[in-house]
């Protein structure tokens, strides 16, 4: 996936102008990992969201670092591990 | 004297000895998400453990509601779940981030009518809303004096994470500092409760900063922790989501301090479901509030593009976003007959309720989403709203897009930045180059339409047409 983000584009304003709008960039990119691996998804993603960003084609159950089984719905905060397998197995 | 000797010595003897330990029990749980179906076999889990102890305290660690349309679309949202919580007994609930979703007056209602309390230390309403949290709440069972804080999670810009409007005029405080500054509520108690909804990782870095706590049961984060993780001296729970399971927490109080502890998660799949319970379900599964008629449809739809119009029309006039796009996968029904548009219609149109993503995106970058989505979506080119594109669809849902115009006939600009929304589903999957990642807006597609039809009442997307599409099975 080509996908990166850098520093805030000079093109992108911080906050957009349109009155009527209730969308706004400026958000921080948020990182995850998912099987040890660094994965990008919008602020706001769920645990379903990342693994699907990462590849994962079919997602059965999903775990934290600590080896709890979470929920596909559970929410992502930047830097949050999760993993397709127990890692504690 | 010799007999009133021997009663002085063992009265001597009794005060020398420790006190028994007494055993408290209390029962947690998180996330139900208004899993109005699975209540039932919670009302009995919960009877059985008050048969074992009449003096277990019932925890909620917040986010009671939003998940079923039975109880968030409720003439008084929420109020389903929280007459259920009053019919089992619930002694008190952490705010959620969910929380918020009916807005303030829902909240004061929900509060209000709540026969728990809820607590809340970092968060404080504006005084003329009255909304009534407390920071903490003590109990008494069996001499025993238990606190317990109420802390709420908080998002990257300092709100939990919900609509922003939604949460405007409350002020937040980080519950991290929070907690430190509640410390001084160690020497009040014999037990120290934190009831988070922070996430069970945050809630892991909150036993490391707050070791003077005897236990945290979380929410958030729907993770299932079977019985406990100990930090340091701190027991963490959690007991995932939708009241499949409900933890049991077991504390040995003696002499005003907890000398062990241990946690037990139960599953409600194995309970008969309580009648009495089940029948509040049922009354509130046949509100007629579901069947409101909220617009018209003038003429029949009849294909499920036609529909994709009408939802991202709706998506894109509600965020005032430049463009909007959906999967077709993610309309449900092919068509549609005039007549009238009932609320739970638009629950047959989009069960998901995906989030809605907002991404800045140049026009080329917008191409390259519009191309992806078909490999994602087997159900073939997206439905857009202010831009309509034409398309090869190869072999393997390949797709080739020769021209695509703004909605005013103006080319889309390649280097132009534009604000687009997709369902987070689409955000998510498609893998296209792009250099924002975007932000979830807590807004369901969903609700973008109800409001989209109850503003317009009329809606004619017969013939509606934004994706012209020519497949070619025979290309690579």
């Amino acid at each position: 996936m080509e996908s990166y983000f850098c520093a805030p584009h000079p093109q992108f304003p911080k906050k957009f102008e349109n009155p009527r709008s209730i969308c706004y960039h400026g958000t921080p990119t948020m990182k995850v990992y998912v099987d040890n691996r660094e994965v990008e998804v919008f602020a706001g993603a769920k645990a379903a969201d990342a693994a699907r960003a990462a590849g994962v084609k079919c997602i059965s159950k999903l775990y934290d670092a600590y080896g709890n089984e979470i929920a596909q719905d559970s929410p992502m905060k930047a830097g949050r591990k999760i993993f397709t397998r127990n890692p504690k197995d | 004297m010799t007999a009133l000797r021997r009663i002085l010595s063992a009265a001597l003897l009794c005060l020398a000895l420790p006190a028994a330990a007494e055993e408290i029990t209390v029962l947690g749980i998180n996330d139900m998400h208004a899993a109005l179906d699975n209540m039932p076999k919670l009302a009995t889990l919960v009877k059985q453990e008050r048969a074992r102890d009449p003096q277990a305290l019932l925890l909620s660690a917040g986010d009671n509601r939003t998940g079923n349309p039975y109880s968030d679309m409720h003439p008084r949202s929420g109020w389903p779940m929280v007459a259920l919580m009053n019919h089992i007994g619930f002694n008190l609930s952490a705010l959620g981030n969910h929380s918020f979703d009916g807005g303030k007056e829902a909240l004061r209602d929900l509060i209000d009518s709540a026969e728990f309390r809820v607590v809340c230390a970092n968060m404080e309403a504006p005084d003329k809303e009255r909304i009534l949290t407390q920071p903490y709440r003590i109990f008494q069972r069996k001499g025993v004096t238990i606190c317990v804080l109420g802390l709420l999670q908080l998002g990257p810009n300092g709100i939990p994470d919900v609509l922003p409007e939604k949460a405007a005029g409350f002020s937040f405080r980080n519950p991290f500092e929070v907690a430190r500054e509640y410390k001084w509520l160690r020497e009040r108690c014999d037990v120290l409760i934190l009831l988070t909804h922070l996430g069970f990782e945050d809630d892991v870095e909150l036993a490391k900063q707050c070791p003077w706590a005897d236990v945290i049961v979380g929410g958030h984060s729907h993770t299932k922790v079977n019985g406990a993780h100990m930090e340091g001296g701190v027991m963490v729970t959690q007991a995932g989501n939708s009241a499949h399971h409900l933890t049991r927490i077991t504390l040995d109080v003696q002499d005003g301090r907890v000398v062990s502890k241990r946690a037990e998660l139960l599953p409600t799949a194995p309970c008969e479901p309580d009648a009495d319970t089940a029948r509040m379900v049922r009354e509130f599964m046949n509100e007629p509030a579901l069947n409101e008629e909220i617009a018209r449809n003038a003429t029949p739809i009849t294909a499920r593009e036609e529909l994709g119009c009408l939802f991202t029309d709706a998506v894109r006039e509600i965020t005032g976003a430049d463009v909007s796009i959906v999967n077709i996968g993610g309309i449900r029904i092919d068509s549609f007959p005039a007549g009238p548009i009932r609320l739970c219609d638009v629950f047959r149109i989009d069960p998901f309720g995906n989030d809605t993503v907002t991404l800045q995106l140049t026009g080329r970058e917008l191409r390259g989403l519009i191309t992806a989505i078909p490999l994602i979506d087997h159900h073939g080119a997206p439905a857009v709203s202010g831009i309509s594109y034409s398309a090869i669809l190869h072999q393997g849902n390949r797709m080739d897009i020769t021209d695509i115009k703004m909605a005013d006939g103006s080319p889309l600009d390649p280097e132009k930045s534009y604000t687009v929304t997709v369902a987070s589903f689409a955000a998510s999957s498609a893998q296209f180059p792009h250099r924002d990642p975007g932000r979830a807006l807590h807004l369901p597609g969903r609700d973008c339409l109800i409001q989209y039809l109850r503003k317009h009442g009329r809606v004619d997307y017969a013939g509606t047409r934004r994706a012209h599409i020519t497949r070619n099975p025979q290309s690579k």
